[in-house]
């Protein structure tokens, strides 16, 4: 799909999905046609390059055939928690818990039934500005999930949204994940993107998530798609007053990630923290840019990114902070912090302050630095072998954000796939 | 005692750079002993110690090293923990998100390894932790925290104290670990060698001052001036050391 889309094969396309509700996908293709792929002439795409995908002209993924190993790996996501699991975006039947408390039903299914809670949630998150691959998600809207928390409702069971990918010739999908907490209410959503093989995609998603007054969402997204894959994501978080929004992104797998984070304070009084972990090797790019609008008084941000790049991996981290005229009283702290591996991966990071009212705190950093060898000879000194004691020190610097995982199960899953990714990594610099 | 070398060092010339530190070292250690090498700043101590630990960031230029027979200098800084040699470092390197008793567990295992044993049980090692860190008298908190991550000068000296009472090292190497201590901490230093003090181990004792060797009577004192041992005697040299200074060896060491 270049951007002189071919409109009417789009179109045509999206005909084949169920209604949408106010032509929204007509009006959104539109949007798209009218500013067509980012493109690196923009300063938000400086350093990621989609043409690759903009030139492919991708069809939408089919369904796949299920097989028990996929199953498996699909209900091992969820654990013992509540979910849905799609493979290409289409639903798969995988037996769960339920998630007491929340309605969860599929993008599918809502806009068969209930097409109002769909417009609900997107009318709630247009204050937020994303960029023009959500309006290509949104004229595709079709697979993904839909969570409601109703007011005053804890939701002990964390919800895991799965969408694993697997296609016989390259192909899109575009995931829509639309969660609504309301005032007083808790969730933990985990989204996980698996690549089921080293087949060639593109997943498209975003995920619009609206917090009601006093409202707290654990949001933890996993992305460890196929080294072939280009992955795209964007989370936009509209935040009530004294909510609290934790975001953590792992980002390990695809060749191309690209994650865009934003939060809206709407009201005074919330808390967002947004951490995140990359891990990059060989010829990998992945590109966190975070947003925090402190359009409210009285709100504070954190973040801590850390990345470990080796190969001739490329990462990008922008962390921007906007507060406004009103946002009086704002407490923002930002840090980026990298971990280069060899001497061909690179790191672009660049924190974006941009303070109009006068009493805040705001701070932000950004270290990029090799091991410290004093710690690899103290390591050695105490028998540790010299791969073993880059490992050790590599992991722990990864498992700051890690441990930050509070799903219970989640964490060990992570930091065992976290483990064998450094293995993998720190092996192949050691073979150069 | 019985006059098995532990450490047979001769004619040893190390630098750093292009500078020369050390200039000629010979210095034979016998199991049970405990050697005190005194000296004044820039004399080399720490460079010997780093030495003979593997560091890297020294080039030998001449002369050998044995080892209980092995030559030392062919092995990497690992292989020289493993085989027994131990140094308690004089800055102790702090490590962010590795927990001490994971480090201290995961260190014994690579010991244990070496010699044909199996992985230390978790239960049996929490055991063996807990007696350690009673005897240098350290908080148990202290086991779940990050390697030295915010201990004062004490706590993490304290610290290398107990990674030698878990690994029981047949050579333990001591660079400075005496100085910033308060008497307490001195104390226990000097308990942590002198546990150690028996006829399968040796101690070499790197220290600037005197004060450490009230606590941990050496039974060999060299005094190390430009790089080469000026003078061995008996623990009435460090008294005398104490007395004078270094002011009698700066001179010769300038003429």
């Amino acid at each position: 799909m270049s951007s002189q889309m071919d409109h009417q094969a789009a179109q045509q396309a999206s005909a084949a999905l169920p209604p949408a509700p106010d032509n929204l996908r007509e009006q959104a293709l539109q949007e798209f046609a009218s500013a067509g792929f980012p493109t690196t002439s923009l300063e938000d795409w400086k350093y990621t390059n989609l043409r690759e995908i903009a030139d492919a002209n991708l069809p939408l993924a089919e369904d796949a055939a299920i097989d028990g190993a996929t199953r498996e790996r699909l209900a091992e996501a969820i654990g013992d928690g509540a979910g849905l699991a799609f493979v290409n975006g289409h639903s798969v039947e995988i037996a769960a818990k339920s998630a007491d408390g929340a309605r969860l039903a599929t993008v599918a299914h809502c806009l068969e039934h209930e097409p109002e809670r769909i417009a609900a949630a997107l009318r709630a998150t247009g204050v937020i500005e994303r960029s023009s691959l959500v309006a290509l998600n949104s004229a595709f809207l079709g697979a993904g999930a839909v969570i409601d928390v109703p007011d005053d409702t804890v939701v002990e069971t964390p919800i895991h949204l799965v969408y694993a990918a697997r296609v016989s010739a390259a192909a899109a999908s575009h995931v829509r994940n639309l969660i609504t907490v309301g005032r007083n209410s808790r969730v933990t959503v985990v989204e996980h993107y698996l690549g089921l093989d080293d087949s060639r995609y593109w997943t498209n998603t975003a995920t619009d998530a609206v917090l009601g007054d006093g409202a707290r969402l654990s949001h933890c997204k996993i992305q460890c798609e196929s080294g072939q894959a280009h992955h795209t994501a964007d989370i936009s978080v509209v935040q009530g007053a004294d909510s609290q929004l934790h975001s953590l992104s792992i980002a390990l797998g695809s060749r191309l990630c690209r994650n865009d984070i934003r939060s809206f304070f709407s009201a005074p009084g919330g808390h967002c923290s947004l951490d995140g972990l990359y891990m990059v090797d060989g010829q990998q790019h992945v590109d966190h840019h975070t947003s925090v609008d402190h359009a409210a008084p009285h709100c504070s941000s954190t973040e801590l990114y850390k990345g470990i790049l080796g190969g001739s991996a490329t990462g990008v981290f922008n962390g921007k902070v906007l507060v406004r005229n009103q946002g009086q009283q704002t407490d923002a702290h930002q840090l980026n912090k990298n971990l280069l591996l060899s001497d061909a991966a690179t790191i672009n990071t660049k924190p974006q302050l941009e303070i109009f009212a006068d009493d805040v705190k705001c701070s932000h950093g950004a270290t990029t630095g090799r091991l410290d060898e004093d710690a690899i000879f103290f390591l050695r000194a105490r028998a540790i072998d010299e791969p073993a004691a880059r490992r050790l020190l590599t992991r722990a610097f990864a498992n700051e954000i890690v441990g930050r995982i509070d799903v219970a199960g989640l964490r060990e899953r992570v930091e065992e796939t976290v483990d064998a990714r450094l293995a993998a990594m720190i092996g192949s610099e050691e073979n150069k | 005692m019985t006059n098995t070398p532990i450490l047979e060092i001769e004619d040893l010339h190390a630098k750093v750079g292009d500078t020369p530190i050390l200039r000629g070292i010979d210095l034979t250690i016998n199991a049970g002993e405990v050697h005190a090498i005194m000296g004044p700043n820039g004399s080399g101590k720490s460079t010997l110690a780093n030495v003979l630990a593997g560091r890297e960031d020294y080039t030998v230029t001449g002369g050998s090293v044995r080892y209980r027979g092995k030559d030392l200098l062919d092995l990497s800084p690992e292989e020289r923990a493993r085989e027994g040699v131990f140094l308690a470092f004089q800055y102790p390197v702090e490590i962010p998100g590795v927990s001490n008793s994971y480090f201290l567990r995961t260190a014994l295992n690579a010991v244990r390894e070496h010699r044909g044993e199996d992985p230390i049980d978790a239960m049996d090692f929490l055991k063996l932790l807990k007696e350690k860190m009673k005897f240098v008298e350290m908080d148990p908190k202290f086991q779940n925290r990050a390697v030295n991550e915010g201990f004062s000068g004490g706590e993490k000296k304290r610290n290398e104290i107990l990674q030698m009472a878990i690994l029981e090292p047949t050579l333990a190497i001591l660079d400075e670990t005496d100085s910033g201590l308060d008497i307490d901490a001195l104390r226990i230093v000097a308990e942590g060698v002198n546990a150690l003090r028996t006829e399968d181990h040796a101690v070499l004792c790197v220290t600037h001052y005197q004060r450490l060797l009230n606590y941990l009577v050496p039974d060999h004192v060299h005094v190390l001036v430009d790089g080469r041992i000026a003078r061995s005697g008996d623990k009435g040299l460090a008294l005398e050391l104490e007395e004078k200074g270094y002011a009698e060896f700066d001179r010769a060491a300038s003429a």
